[in-house]
């Protein structure tokens, strides 16, 4: 076979690819796998803002961590004013987001996952990622059957069989792991140039705008706000500074 | 010898003027970096050009005599990077700056042709007028801009701008707590108020707004340093013992400041004052540390005859 051929005299089973294989086999597949990867192409689904209230549910949830977290930074007068800020039973800011959480029935929060333009945008988001990939991949399946593209310079555990050398079931544990199928060479070059390629800066003129709401769900959110209350409730002030000057008398 | 100083007035997004001294070094390195980018070949231009504006962008150089001249090859910039934005922007306001209306609509219509309507572009037309110190037509944009984009921050703080710039702090006040409701996380908007409270001698709402800095940025030391300043300002026993404590804390983060050991030794001064410090063994020592320290630190200082003297005292 014109792709491989033995070299008896280092080792047993030792195969040295040839050099047409790098222009033929895996320059094709890397020039497919950047094609692939450069069809997904983001869908241009109208930029859905956070809004207001979301926003400032998201802020008083941080808010909430970090006084937490540092309270023993603050005075006791400090402290005692942002816990009443907090969860205090009329107005307390985590009060109120509980309450308002609590007024919108289960119902109502799963039917805003279940909304049209929602599930719309979802499922030609993973038509336009995934489809183009598992089509040149049964075709590069098909085309490249059995080839073995390159060597790896370095060991590879035995775990990563089955990834290296998708398509070479049929030699079983004989070749050395380090061997790479093109199928996987295929898969291997997708999640490596969607890195490279997909990752590159995105003039977006709203990069001004720092605090966008993280994806967190909705149901997170609430059990965090819960969280937070009894956290707060359960709280035992100690102010880190109340023997500063002793420990620095100490220090001197 | 000190070097003979120019300065800059500053335009920042902090809504305040502020003078930065440039020296001359720096100043004919700037002129120097200007002419390399004129003279330098057209395929190598842009690049320079951009990081040049990048350069005054990052420093908040308010430099239309440098920019402009340079702006004729960002008509033929194809490659539309961050960079190439930021410098249509830059580029907007050194046009504003000299009433060159021309190109600041050429900038604007560029903008809006590749992003639509957005809240920079009425941020950018909302600076126009404020360059113009025509602060009713900004503040007209400004509400239009939030009407259609209410979740942008930057469009707040120009209003707080204008208000300061009008000298209302006390509305400023309250459009920037207003403001914060929302985004209660913004480590600047806090620093704005702090100085905003200050500036109408309001030291227990500047302290509130101080300790939610600590809170959000607890390895910043200086907040701890102006909390204790603020409780210094506010005068009374207890605060100064807190204000003592804040500035001891100081001292262990950052053992290198004068400006600390300055407020300890007026701190503990002022205690002195009080009949119940005298049973406070910690103040003596902390003003002689406060004392010890400070000439060390200006030990080597032309100042140090100042010191002395402030010490002694």
């Amino acid at each position: 076979m014109w792709w491989c051929y033995g070299t008896l005299q280092e080792e047993p089973w030792r195969i040295v690819p040839s050099s047409e294989l790098l222009i033929w086999v895996v320059l094709s597949i890397t020039i497919m796998a950047l094609v692939t990867v450069s069809l997904q192409i983001p869908i241009k689904t109208p930029s859905t803002r956070p809004s207001l209230a979301s926003i400032r549910k998201d802020a008083i949830l941080r808010r909430s961590i970090a006084t937490r977290n540092n309270a023993s930074l603050l005075p006791k007068d400090q402290f005692l004013c942002r816990k009443h800020l907090f969860v205090d039973e009329s107005q307390g800011l985590l009060v109120q987001q509980d309450k308002e959480d609590s007024d919108v029935t289960p119902m109502k929060s799963l039917s805003s996952l279940v909304k049209p333009h929602f599930i719309r945008s979802k499922v030609l988001e993973n038509i336009a990622n995934i489809g183009p990939q598992m089509v040149v991949g049964a075709w590069i399946r098909s085309m490249f059957h059995g080839y073995i593209v390159c060597r790896l310079p370095f060991w590879v555990p035995e775990t990563f069989r089955s990834m290296l050398q998708s398509g070479m079931e049929m030699i079983g544990q004989h070749l050395d792991t380090r061997y790479v199928s093109g199928l996987s060479w295929y898969i291997v070059s997708i999640f490596g140039l969607q890195g490279l390629v997909l990752d590159k800066k995105e003039v977006n003129m709203d990069r001004g705008s720092e605090w966008q709401v993280g994806s967190s769900s909705e149901i997170q959110t609430k059990m965090l706000l819960k969280q937070e209350i009894q956290w707060w409730k359960t709280i035992e002030y100690h102010w880190k500074l109340e023997n500063i000057e002793q420990q620095q008398q100490q220090q001197q | 010898m000190p070097s003979t100083w120019a300065e800059e007035t500053i335009f920042t997004n902090k809504a305040q003027k502020i003078h930065v001294c440039l020296n001359c070094a720096d100043q004919m390195e700037l002129i120097a970096w200007f002419r390399e980018c004129s003279s330098i070949s057209a395929r190598k231009q842009i690049d320079k050009i951009v990081e040049f504006f990048s350069y005054l962008r990052t420093h908040s150089l308010r430099r239309p005599d440098l920019i402009l001249p340079l702006i004729h090859v960002l008509r033929d910039i194809k490659d539309e990077t961050v960079e190439y934005w930021e410098a249509i922007e830059l580029a907007a306001f050194a046009a504003a700056d000299v009433s060159n209306y021309a190109i600041f609509d050429w900038c604007c219509n560029k903008v809006k042709q590749r992003f639509g309507d957005n809240w920079r572009l009425h941020r950018l037309l909302g600076l126009f007028h404020e360059i113009r110190l025509d602060y009713k037509a900004a503040a007209a944009v400004y509400e239009a801009g939030l009407a259609k984009f209410p979740n942008s921050p930057e469009l707040y703080k120009r209003q707080v701008a204008i208000l300061k710039s009008l000298n209302a702090y006390e509305q400023a006040a309250t459009v920037l707590c207003n403001y914060l409701e929302t985004f209660m996380c913004d480590e600047e908007s806090w620093s704005e108020l702090v100085y905003i409270y200050m500036y109408l001698r309001k030291y227990e709402e500047a302290a509130f707004a101080v300790s939610e800095l600590i809170v959000l940025a607890p390895s910043n030391w200086f907040y701890f340093l102006l909390l204790a300043e603020i409780y210094y300002a506010m005068g009374n026993y207890q605060c100064l013992l807190t204000a003592r404590k804040y500035c001891c804390y100081v001292c262990k983060l950052q053992q290198n400041c004068p400006r600390v050991y300055y407020d300890l030794l007026l701190i503990c001064r002022s205690l002195e004052k009080y009949p119940r410090s005298s049973k406070d063994v910690n103040n003596e020592r902390l003003l002689q540390y406060a004392a010890k320290h400070l000439k060390q630190l200006y030990k080597y200082s032309y100042y140090l005859y100042a010191i002395e003297d402030l010490v002694r005292k």
